[in-house]
């Protein structure tokens, strides 16, 4: 039955395409990340770099779904396009919005060790949140990825980790 | 209509609403906005104080045997938004755009604060796309820079990325239809995010092969017409009126020196970069370049609101 919905959520993902940006569906964001973490943002900072702004946001790893490296730290620095500086703002659609002191699982890719962006832009960003009832919700940036605005913390993560299952194989 | 008198005591008033709101789905237009230090977007609504704006097409990129037709189409594509008539009321907009060089040789994406009047508003086609996280997923992107004290936009740059998409120009097998990717892009090039309503051509999702958001939808007009209304300062509204859109806040009071500051960052890697473990040195070096661009900054809102 998963495997159906995965399929049915490929198809969709392969037919609608957003104008900045294509849809990944949850099989292929997790087949590309090369780490899929939930972390908590302690800490932004944002610089320049050439003309354009980077934000640096420092995030603590609480829980690994998928990563080759046993020796990954902790903490992480993930770089992501604009941001302010000073008085000075730059903004880039669809780049991640990561906001300090929210929990998040992310799909990561690290293009040079210690260096990781989020894949996908806003899509690898599923952002984790309390309801009135304690119960964690996941929400992705695009629905594609669920099928559904929100999704259970834990069927969201058991959903990655068949997935990574059947990727080790 | 913003007043340049706003007193502090409204503006919290206008803070109470939008609290108060927050929690409301309204399916409308969306204003992006100035993010606070959380990265939370809670500020003032990004928006070009000038009313007739530039844009120049790089040439590095382009499609030799195109130019004229990439040149006509990106003209079409903001002539969709200057000549936007609103559905609610008989609203208009006083947005103009004029080419400046076709073609440009910069190919400089986002802002050179040194040189401010060096910056120009690119078009750009990407054969090689410099981003390469994004690789394969990303069709075009706008970079919007801005004073975030006011929400003022300086600059805006979109890119196109010609590497892993097939721009088309023609109603004949359109693939990535360019107008249609154009269009919307200028609509976060004018300070406008993604809207949830329906065939909008702020919606984010679309199929290949699209054309529709080359048109404006209501949604779009209004919002167009909402943030430049003809022969009046940016319509922003007081948010405790019945019809104010809560996602667009207005614009900042200018109440100091714009303060640039130049900024590196070491990410612990690369050894004798800048700053040591401690994060001492972080920042490389703070730089005022503010006084004489305020001073034309306070003369022209003090001119337009």
């Amino acid at each position: 039955m998963r495997t159906l919905i995965f399929a049915l959520l490929g198809l969709i993902g392969q037919q609608a395409m957003a104008t900045t940006m294509v849809p990944l569906n949850l099989n292929q964001l997790t087949k590309s990340a090369d780490l899929i973490v939930r972390v908590t943002i302690e800490t932004k900072t944002s610089a320049w770099d050439n003309q354009r702004i980077y934000t640096y946001s420092q995030a603590k790893v609480t829980e690994t779904l998928k990563d080759k490296n046993p020796l990954r730290p902790k903490t992480i620095t993930i770089k992501s396009l604009g941001g302010v500086v000073g008085d000075i703002g730059q903004q880039v659609h669809g780049s991640p919005q990561l906001i300090t002191g929210k929990e998040y699982i992310l799909f990561l890719i690290e293009p040079e060790p210690g260096t990781y962006f989020v894949f996908g832009m806003e899509q690898g960003v599923v952002a984790l949140s309390k309801d009135e009832d304690g119960k964690i919700n996941a929400t992705p940036g695009h629905h594609e990825l669920t099928g559904k605005p929100t999704i259970r913390v834990n069927e969201f993560k058991n959903n990655i980790l068949g997935l990574v299952g059947n990727v080790s194989k | 209509m913003f007043r340049n008198n706003y007193s502090v005591h409204r503006l919290a008033l206008a803070a109470f609403f939008v609290t108060s709101l927050a929690g409301t789905k309204v399916e409308a237009y969306v204003c992006s906005r100035v993010p606070d230090s959380t990265g939370s977007e809670t500020g003032p609504s990004l928006s070009w104080y000038e009313r007739s704006l530039g844009y120049s097409i790089a040439a590095d990129g382009l499609p030799q045997n195109q130019i004229t037709a990439i040149e006509q189409i990106v003209a079409s594509s903001f002539a969709a938004w200057s000549e936007a008539l609103s559905c609610d009321t008989e609203g208009t907009t006083d947005l103009r755009f004029a080419t400046e060089t076709c073609c440009s040789s910069s190919a400089a994406i986002g802002y050179n604060f040194l040189t401010p009047a060096e910056n120009e508003n690119l078009f750009i086609y990407r054969k090689q796309w410099p981003h390469p996280h994004q690789a394969g997923n990303v069709i075009a992107l706008t970079t919007t820079t801005y004073n975030s004290l006011s929400g003022e936009i300086f600059d805006a740059d979109i890119e196109f990325n010609d590497e892993d998409f097939n721009f088309t120009l023609t109603d004949t097998n359109p693939d990535t239809d360019l107008m249609n990717t154009a269009v919307h892009e200028i609509g976060h090039f004018l300070g406008l995010g993604h809207t949830t309503v329906s065939n909008a051509t702020m919606q984010a999702d679309a199929t290949s092969g699209e054309t529709k958001k080359r048109d404006l939808e209501c949604d779009d007009r209004d919002a167009i017409t909402f943030k430049y209304p003809e022969d009046a300062g940016n319509d922003y509204c007081e948010l405790d009126e019945t019809d104010c859109n809560p996602t667009c806040a207005p614009p900042g009071i200018l109440d100091r020196s714009v303060v640039i500051e130049v900024a590196g960052y070491d990410d612990g890697i690369d050894e004798g970069i800048g700053c040591n473990a401690t994060g001492r040195g972080f920042w490389l070096g703070l730089v005022l370049l503010g006084f004489a661009l305020l001073a034309r900054k306070r003369t022209r809102l003090n001119s337009k609101i």
